[in-house]
């Protein structure tokens, strides 16, 4: 067993405050819990990681379903999660088809998030280390590695570490970050229920995502 | 799925968490009212539900001509420690949105100051410090262009920006912030020094609504189910 041990983040800067207080009713948890696959994987959400105080946002449980709830209710026409549509509204599908199993630890060298043959486990990172968007936006990047791995190195200027692994080709790929991006500025655009402000967030950080997660610059700018 | 029960070699692989410390932004003003206030509007920039958007920009509209908030909000972000990421961007969010000019000056040193180097292992699969910090100078440039329209001109910043920045994401948000809001010799110096360091593809970018960027390819997407039905309405609909 590993021990760690974490600081949260302000609530209000993150998200959660507001989050925490809407989902914390049992119709949300039991959605969450079997759609986004945390079932049967109970013993990885407690010790400490909220299975016994889900809604509780000081936690990773109540964070992670912060994330779900931003990522099944950010299109105003939610109920139409149709793969020829705007990824806002395909997202939460894609995530629900693609990852067999969520679980919580402490770490895994510094990742995020990793998917193993479509179990995916979700380290400190995304609990404490990512506003309640980007939560959803790393859910949908890691879903996306069932089918894709990344395949190409940053390019010269990028953020993530220029000529290092771990970039896609190019947006055509349709790869993780493609994803990724394309989530968060469909947020931009259309994203409901939620503010100017995040919205915003969603844009800044879409646009750095495209200006150095592709070896070959997509062209386009949010 | 995993079964629970069953016995594992080499011990418990199921982790154990402590919760350390519950962070929040510290007061600064020695004035309960005036901390409410700032408590108040962070809460409403990062709410949810149909009228979420209403309430912050009647939050915004109420302290927008208040520089003594304006300034509590830059204070503030002086008083945290280089990591708190989160934090620092929803003060420098909050400040943009307030459109204050008094912000302008802290905006500009804040696009202007050096990025501290990665302090990642792994800044591909691990949080980027790199990026964190890019991301709040680029929210920062999206800030100063909105104050071109209450008559900050911050080209000369924007273009020592684009002479000095080694990142393409800070060379393209100051493009843009000059292109869409300086005068004609600002953006030809600003084209000439994109071109002088091999960037001239940054003004060819193409700012552009999402429908009309390439989409998802459905046929790269397997497995493709049918859609799950029973999900609740979101809170408050």
């Amino acid at each position: 067993m590993t021990i760690c041990d974490a600081t949260v983040p302000d609530k209000s800067a993150t998200g959660d405050a507001f989050y925490g207080a809407s989902i914390c009713s049992q119709p949300f948890v039991d959605y969450f819990w079997t759609t986004y696959h945390f079932q049967g994987n109970k013993s990885y959400w407690t010790n400490g990681f909220g299975w016994e105080d889900c809604c509780n946002t000081d936690l990773p449980l109540a964070r992670a379903f912060n994330g779900c709830y931003a990522l099944t209710y950010s299109a105003s026409d939610y109920l139409n999660d149709d793969y020829a549509g705007a990824c806002l509204n395909w997202a939460r599908r894609y995530v629900r088809e693609h990852i067999d199993d969520l679980r919580a630890k402490c770490s895994n060298k510094t990742y995020v998030a990793y998917n193993s043959g479509g179990t995916v486990e979700l380290y400190k990172p995304f609990f404490f280390s990512k506003h309640v968007p980007g939560r959803a936006e790393t859910l949908l990047h890691e879903s996306r590695h069932d089918a894709l791995s990344h395949n190409a190195k940053f390019p010269p200027g990028s953020t993530f570490g220029e000529g290092k692994d771990g970039a896609d080709s190019n947006w055509a790929y349709n790869g993780a970050w493609m994803y990724g991006a394309l989530y968060l500025w469909w947020y931009y655009a259309q994203g409901a229920r939620t503010t100017s402000a995040l919205r915003e967030l969603a844009r800044q950080r879409a646009n750095v995502v495209i200006d150095g997660a592709f070896a070959e610059h997509p062209g386009y700018s949010v | 799925m995993t079964d629970d029960d069953t016995p594992r070699l080499g011990g418990d692989e199921f982790d154990q968490l402590t919760i350390r410390e519950v962070r929040v932004f510290p007061d600064v003003s020695g004035d309960e009212r005036m901390y409410a206030t700032l408590r108040e509007a962070i809460d409403a920039m990062t709410a949810g539900g149909p009228k979420a958007d209403e309430i912050y920009h009647e939050t915004l509209h109420r302290r927008q001509e208040d520089e003594e908030f304006v300034v509590l909000v830059l204070k503030t972000l002086d008083a945290l420690e280089e990591s708190d990421y989160l934090e620092r961007w929803a003060l420098v969010q909050l400040a943009i949105d307030l459109e204050h000019p008094v912000a302008a000056g802290y905006l500009l040193g804040l696009v202007l100051r050096p990025v501290p180097p990665e302090q990642s292992e792994d800044p591909a699969h691990g949080i980027s410090t790199v990026t964190e910090e890019v991301i709040l100078r680029t929210t920062a440039v999206e800030g100063l262009a909105r104050l071109f329209r209450r008559g900050f001109d911050s080209s000369d910043g924007l273009l020592e920006l684009i002479a000095t920045s080694e990142y393409v994401a800070l060379r393209r948000s100051a493009w843009f912030a000059l292109s869409e809001n300086a005068g004609e010799g600002a953006v030809a110096r600003a084209r000439s020094l994109l071109d002088e360091r091999g960037d001239g593809w940054i003004t060819e970018l193409r700012r552009i609504p999402v429908q009309e960027a390439e989409q998802q390819d459905p046929r790269l997407i397997d497995p493709n189910r049918p859609p799950r039905e029973n999900i609740p309405a979101p809170y408050d609909e």
